[in-house]
């Protein structure tokens, strides 16, 4: 039953795909279920089929706001049902059906904006990665007061969980906050863009960086101390003090770290 | 007056739902007592947990979930069980109930409340799994009656018939749903009333309303509208068996603002309380 429910194409072709006849034979399928007074046995079969496949796109739906703006419903759709008998959900909860999208996208011939299309869904599955994240306290500008020198460098800043990082070659977030605008914004040209994608006080927000900024963070965020961090941000094209001032009191305003020590 | 498990009659409630977030935190209103969707926030640390948390502070709350897939071939899940007992813990929970279905095998999931064979052979399955899970949950389990759309050819046992002995063997309660003993009679042609006469009046734990759509030859169980008349009639008939038994009003798609929800939840305690506004005197 679950087979041909998940299967694609009409319920007589998909009593006949392989892993169907496999949970039995084509033969047996109709006399398996009870007629009712209205509907034939496969009829009924089609009604969980037509249940399992709006269930699933709905879910994606949800997921992927931006692409369904950019493709249209239609487009999306058939997608989306690409996907979902090519990764068909194996856990309990809706909630992560949607994660191998972004790498899915690329494997699909003939998608308009493609590339683009393929930022925009590594953002918003970022995003419900984000929306979901436990919540982590956030470390206040004061634990870095007072430091020495020598002790700024050995520094290391934990990032709080609900934080995700991306480089992208459009700014699919502008297109993002436009589609949340309700408008209907053309695709971007392409650009190169840092972003931090972030929750605070319960809402999904944006922080897009420059090159030497994100690659400083992103040091830190792996765990180097803020001394290599910094080296990591020379190579990226450098920043004066007053910059890197900056972008500190961006960060702990943004409530980006959770914690902060001296290694 | 508390049931067989020990557990009070809550009274009226409605399903905890995304948009109406705003307006029960910012008015606190009466309503006897909530019911979420376990799978709606057991993977989740934002806002949802953030409301829901306020939101058990200040009201009972009752878990209801999709996937315990008790009719499942495949191993109980017991990383399922894990989360959803710690929810349990996070929001004191009243109970915690699911449906008598399986979702999927092979390790897929189809996110559907399947319906199952009712056989000697899957009765004997589902009693031991729901005792599985009883005891790891350390708590009793009500199981609901699906709504469903097709029938196997190789039941033996009536749907009524088989929840009634998974509740009699393996201790759980029953999660009466009248809108989808209503449904599923329509779809499968049996007598609704006959129905929820059978069911052991001592089982049932909690009851569910909600609304459906008629495709004309089958019912769908889609929670987007009022509760019908007929259902009401029914729910008045498992009232007069069952007495007072938590009640509460489903409406998942096209939902309506807080106070028409819990409108049908008041109407719903007029009903068990035979009042004449509500439509025709209990006998």
């Amino acid at each position: 039953m679950q087979a041909c429910i998940m299967a694609e194409g009409t319920v007589e072709q998909a009593i006949e795909t392989p892993a169907a006849v496999l949970e039995f034979p084509v033969s047996r399928a109709p006399g398996l279920i009870r007629a009712s007074r209205t509907l034939a046995p496969l009829e009924r079969l089609d009604v969980y089929r037509g249940m399992y496949e709006l269930r699933l796109v709905e879910a994606l739906k949800v997921d992927y706001p931006g692409l369904r703006k950019l493709w249209g419903e239609e487009t999306f759709e058939e997608l989306a049902r690409l996907y979902v008998a090519a990764h068909p959900s194996r856990s309990y909860t809706l909630n992560r059906l949607g994660d191998q999208l972004p790498e899915f996208v690329p494997q699909v011939e003939g998608l308009a904006k493609a590339r683009f299309a393929w930022d925009l869904a590594r953002l918003e599955l970022a995003e419900t990665v984000v929306f979901d994240e436990e919540e982590s306290a956030a470390a206040e500008a004061g634990a870095i007061a007072g430091l020495t020198e020598e002790q700024w460098g050995r520094l290391r800043f934990q990032p709080v969980r609900a934080l995700r990082m991306l480089q992208m070659h459009y700014p699919a977030h502008e297109y993002m906050q436009a589609v949340r605008r309700d408008e209907t914004p053309a695709a971007p040209r392409p650009r190169k863009t840092n972003l931090i994608v972030y929750r605070r006080a319960h809402a999904l927000l944006h922080l897009p960086m420059a090159a030497p900024g994100y690659a400083l963070f992103e040091m830190l965020a792996q765990g180097c101390t803020l001394a290599e961090g910094m080296e990591a941000m020379q190579e990226a094209g450098g920043g004066s003090p007053k910059q890197v001032f900056d972008y500190f009191r961006v960060w702990f305003e943004e409530r980006l770290f959770s914690r902060v020590e001296i290694w | 007056m508390t049931n067989r498990w020990g557990l009070p009659d809550l009274g009226f409630g409605i399903g905890l739902r995304t948009v109406h977030f705003p307006h029960i935190l910012a008015d606190w209103p009466e309503m006897d007592w909530f019911e979420i969707l376990s799978e709606n926030f057991m993977d989740t640390g934002g806002r949802p947990a953030y409301v829901l948390d306020r939101v058990a502070e200040r009201y009972p709350v009752v878990m209801h979930g999709v996937s315990m897939s008790v009719g499942s071939t495949d191993p109980v899940n017991f990383e399922y069980l894990k989360k959803l007992k710690a929810l349990a813990k996070r929001t004191k929970a009243r109970w915690i109930s699911d449906h008598l279905c399986w979702t999927g095998v092979s390790g897929k999931n189809t996110h559907d409340l399947l319906p199952m064979p009712y056989t000697d052979e899957s009765l004997r399955h589902v009693v031991e799994r729901v005792k599985t899970i009883m005891d790891y949950l350390e708590q009793p389990v009500f199981l609901e009656n699906p709504s469903s759309y097709l029938e196997f050819t190789s039941s033996t046992w009536t749907e009524g018939e088989f929840l009634s002995q998974v509740a009699e063997q393996s201790g759980c309660g029953i999660l009466l749903d009248v809108n989808n003993v209503y449904v599923s009679a329509f779809n499968h042609g049996f007598d609704a009333g006959e129905y929820v006469d059978r069911i052991p009046a001592d089982r049932i734990a909690q009851i569910h309303l909600a609304g459906h759509t008629n495709k004309g030859t089958h019912i769908l169980d889609t929670h987007s509208d009022h509760v019908v008349d007929e259902v009401w009639e029914l729910y008045r008939r498992v009232c007069q068996r069952a007495g007072g038994v938590a009640t509460l009003i489903e409406w998942d798609e096209a939902v309506p603002s807080f106070e028409t929800v819990r409108a049908e939840a008041w109407k719903a305690k007029a009903y068990r309380e035979g009042n004449d506004a509500c439509g025709s005197q209990a006998a």
